[in-house]
């Protein structure tokens, strides 16, 4: 406890301060037996897990979702000028590719470049889409995506509507003989050009031929608030609420949403082309390759080596065990479970939802153990939520 | 990090001895706790004024169902505690003889009397919510979240929670305990077993109108009203130690008969109460930056007022301390809307289907720019704010 001896003279108070022997911590002092870590330093001290982090996973991972996302903008045009079935499958195949690149590289979605964006990159991937505001666009040609308006008709999800929305046939015809086809190109190029402008800004934000943002994550160091470890956790827990909650918890009638919840398979992520599986998986890869730091050109530096040192360091134990094995097994099993949740998500959940139920209870217990135990361990807080209107 | 405005030496171990170099008369040494456990402390008064406050929220947030209809004089009733209509299972709420009423400043008396008028308008509507139209929507980004909306997009729910934080607990705090209450005339020698001398006695009313655990900011479990407001804009404001390393320094110097140095504590809690209603009105504008990140109009609804509450609380703070001028408290409702700066519309301020997040950010950005010129928050603080 503080003890303050207030020593007041005739007009002036002088306060000593001293802190006796069960005294509470006054600065969060993070250190790592492995790396160099000296505190929150922006002025050039780098963190090895960090560098490892932010140049051979999050960098790349933004390199390859641009790289797609480019490619898939370019078959998109090429698919305007003509469209035709194979120019159709073309396109197809590269919004898969680019959906799950995205997925890829979500979990760094809530801080840095991606995060200070207006509008938030987030805003690529608002799920489920709103069919009717883009069949209205369509109807009007108002193509400007980026009205608060089209919220959740622009992104990944708009274009999964756009390409996947019916039958190939159909959906053909309505690019080709359909009254509004002209319309419905513009507007499929407008999400499209959309994308690939914030994708690469973001991308161009971290590189440091631009924004150099790597330079600010690998020396953000310590573990406050705005360290790039504070940042990054939370991101990552944030982001895979998002898998648990909206992927699986929604559709699986496991969250209420009013006061009555049936199962909301219509309300999976990628409703239209049916990936939705593939793009949890690749989202929960993700966190796996950050805690092991081993995703793209990873080194092995990850947040498992922080937690690892943290546990040597105070011989930390959790429920007899060590907490960065049970984390690394709860992803491994989380991840192999989900694999095996059959495509389409939304007619697996209305014919044998079983097997997702008991993936989300998994999440559940990952969720627990990164966004309570691991952030314990490292001392970082948790500051995303529901701050319920207090 | 604790924060104390005058001069501090450097620390000592226990076994030093303080070296006095001259002593002069009236030199007291006393000892301040770490946590609020002073002798005959009662903030039980305080406490179940919260309770009622709690209660009445409660009751408006009946009307967040469609089609339930919330009766403005039962709200009226309970503000003045007759009628009977609290919930006594925690405290004796009814019989106590306590009214929020005696405890509210006038202006904000007014406001929340009609305030409790529109609810019992606005929660007859049967339709959704929308422009000109009052309504119950929900949240798009959690469809639980029901907000009953005024035909300009307010959520009066929160503009009330506000209302009560700044018009009762704000005021109190800040412009009658820490001035009338506690001034040196008011008895400081006759202790009356359980509640203290006088002016012991309004100093832990004080405290207990903060709405904070004993060992705050140790334990942030059970944080009420501007407690919880305290530690959302800790990291920016460092108003969880600054508020309550006074509350306890200052109950000390009382305890010790050091009015000067009570003097110094009142008035580092009225000053950062001050503040603290500012910050709260920037840490609703990243709220409200993320729920336009999440295309969640409705919920962005409900943070724009909650952060119109706490502007509204700024006419409140009678003290001349305060750091925003009449001129400049126009000015901020004028960013809300400047055709009808008293009752502004929301729905034009989001402007959904005409503007991109970028330009509803940049209306959010020149209200948190504009509190931070004003009461001195530096770009780091508003972005931790």
């Amino acid at each position: 406890m503080f003890i303050f001896l207030i020593k007041m003279f005739m007009k002036r108070i002088v306060v000593l301060f001293f802190v006796c022997a069960a005294a509470v911590l006054l600065v969060l002092n993070f250190s790592c037996a492995k790396v160099a870590a000296a505190g929150n330093n922006n002025g050039g001290t780098k963190d090895s897990i960090l560098v490892n982090i932010g140049a051979n996973i999050i960098i790349p991972g933004y390199q390859a979702l641009a790289t797609n996302v480019n490619s898939l903008d370019s078959a998109i045009t090429d698919f305007n000028s003509a469209p035709n079935s194979t120019k159709l499958s073309t396109v197809q195949t590269l919004f898969t590719n680019a959906y799950i690149s995205w997925q890829a590289v979500s979990a760094y979605n809530y801080f840095g470049p991606a995060s200070d964006a207006i509008p938030a990159l987030t805003g690529l991937n608002i799920f489920p889409t709103t069919t009717a505001i883009i069949d209205t666009n369509i109807s009007r040609n108002n193509d400007n995506v980026n009205t608060f308006a089209n919220t959740s008709a622009k992104g990944f999800p708009a274009l999964d509507y756009l390409l996947f929305g019916t039958n190939n046939t159909t959906l053909l015809a309505d690019y080709t003989t359909d009254a509004k086809a002209t319309n419905r190109q513009i507007y499929l190029a407008a999400v499209s050009a959309d994308i690939k402008t914030e994708v690469n800004a973001i991308l161009n934000q971290w590189l440091p031929s631009g924004g150099n943002y790597i330079n600010t994550f690998e020396t953000g160091t310590g573990n406050s608030i705005s360290s790039s470890l504070g940042l990054l956790v939370n991101s990552i827990d944030q982001d895979f609420e998002i898998t648990k909650n909206d992927c699986l918890g929604i559709p699986l009638a496991k969250i209420p949403v009013g006061t009555v919840s049936p199962i909301l398979p219509n309300e999976v992520e990628a409703y239209y082309s049916g990936i939705s599986i593939q793009l949890a998986v690749a989202e929960t890869k993700a966190v796996q390759g950050i805690y092991l730091g081993n995703s793209a050109n990873g080194n092995g530096l990850g947040l498992k080596t922080y937690l690892v040192n943290a546990e040597q360091q105070k011989n930390l134990k959790y429920n007899g065990g060590i907490l960065s094995d049970t984390i690394s097994l709860a992803l491994t099993s989380t991840i192999s479970n989900m694999q095996a949740i059959p495509d389409p998500l939304s007619a697996t959940i209305q014919a044998n939802p079983a097997n997702a139920d008991a993936v989300f209870a998994e999440c559940q217990g990952l969720t627990a153990l990164l966004k309570t135990d691991l952030p314990s361990d490292l001392m970082v807080s948790i500051n995303y939520g529901d701050t319920d209107g207090d | 990090m604790k924060k104390i405005t005058f001069p501090t030496l450097a620390f000592l171990i226990m076994t030093c001895c303080v070296s006095c170099t001259k002593t002069t008369t009236n030199t007291i040494y006393y000892t301040v706790p770490a946590t609020y456990t002073f002798t005959n402390v009662n903030d039980s008064n305080q406490l179940m004024l919260l309770a009622m406050a709690d209660q009445i929220v409660a009751t408006v947030n009946l009307g967040n169902a469609s089609g339930v209809v919330v009766n403005a004089q039962v709200l009226t009733d309970m503000f003045n505690n007759t009628g009977g209509y609290f919930n006594d299972s925690a405290h004796q709420l009814n019989a106590s003889g306590l009214r929020l009423a005696d405890y509210c400043s006038p202006l904000a008396k007014t406001d929340l009397l009609n305030y409790f008028d529109s609810i019992g308008v606005y929660s007859q509507s049967i339709v959704a919510a929308s422009y000109g139209v009052a309504g119950v929507s929900p949240s798009s980004a959690s469809p639980s979240k029901k907000y009953l909306l005024s035909p300009t997009g307010i959520f009066y729910s929160q503009v009330i929670k506000k209302a009560i934080m700044g018009g009762i607990c704000a005021y109190e705090i800040a412009n009658v305990y820490m001035t009338d209450s506690v001034s040196n005339s008011v008895d400081n020698n006759t202790v009356v077993p359980g509640s203290g001398t006088a002016m012991q006695h309004h100093w832990d009313e004080a405290f207990g109108f903060f709405g904070v655990p004993v060992n705050f900011p140790t334990s942030t479990t059970g944080l009420k009203y501007f407690g919880s407001y305290s530690n959302q804009v800790d990291a920016g404001l460092h108003s969880n130690s600054t508020i309550m390393n006074a509350f306890l320094l200052g109950r000390a110097a009382i305890d010790n008969k050091d009015l000067g140095g009570k003097q110094v504590q009142a008035n580092i809690i009225i000053r950062t109460f001050d503040q603290l209603d500012a910050a709260a009105i920037v840490q609703e504008m990243k709220e409200t930056d993320e729920n336009i990140n999440l295309g969640d109009s409705v919920a962005a609804y409900g943070t724009l007022s909650e952060s119109l509450g706490f502007v509204r609380n700024l006419k409140y703070n009678t003290s001349s301390t305060r750091i925003i001028t009449n001129a400049q408290i126009a000015q901020l409702e004028a960013l809300y809307d400047n055709v009808n700066p008293a009752n502004p519309n929301l729905y034009n301020f989001v402007g959904a289907s005409v503007n991109t997040a970028a330009q509803i950010e940049a209306k959010t950005d020149a209200i948190r720019q504009l509190v931070g010129s004003i009461y001195g928050f530096n770009a780091t603080e508003l972005s931790l704010l």
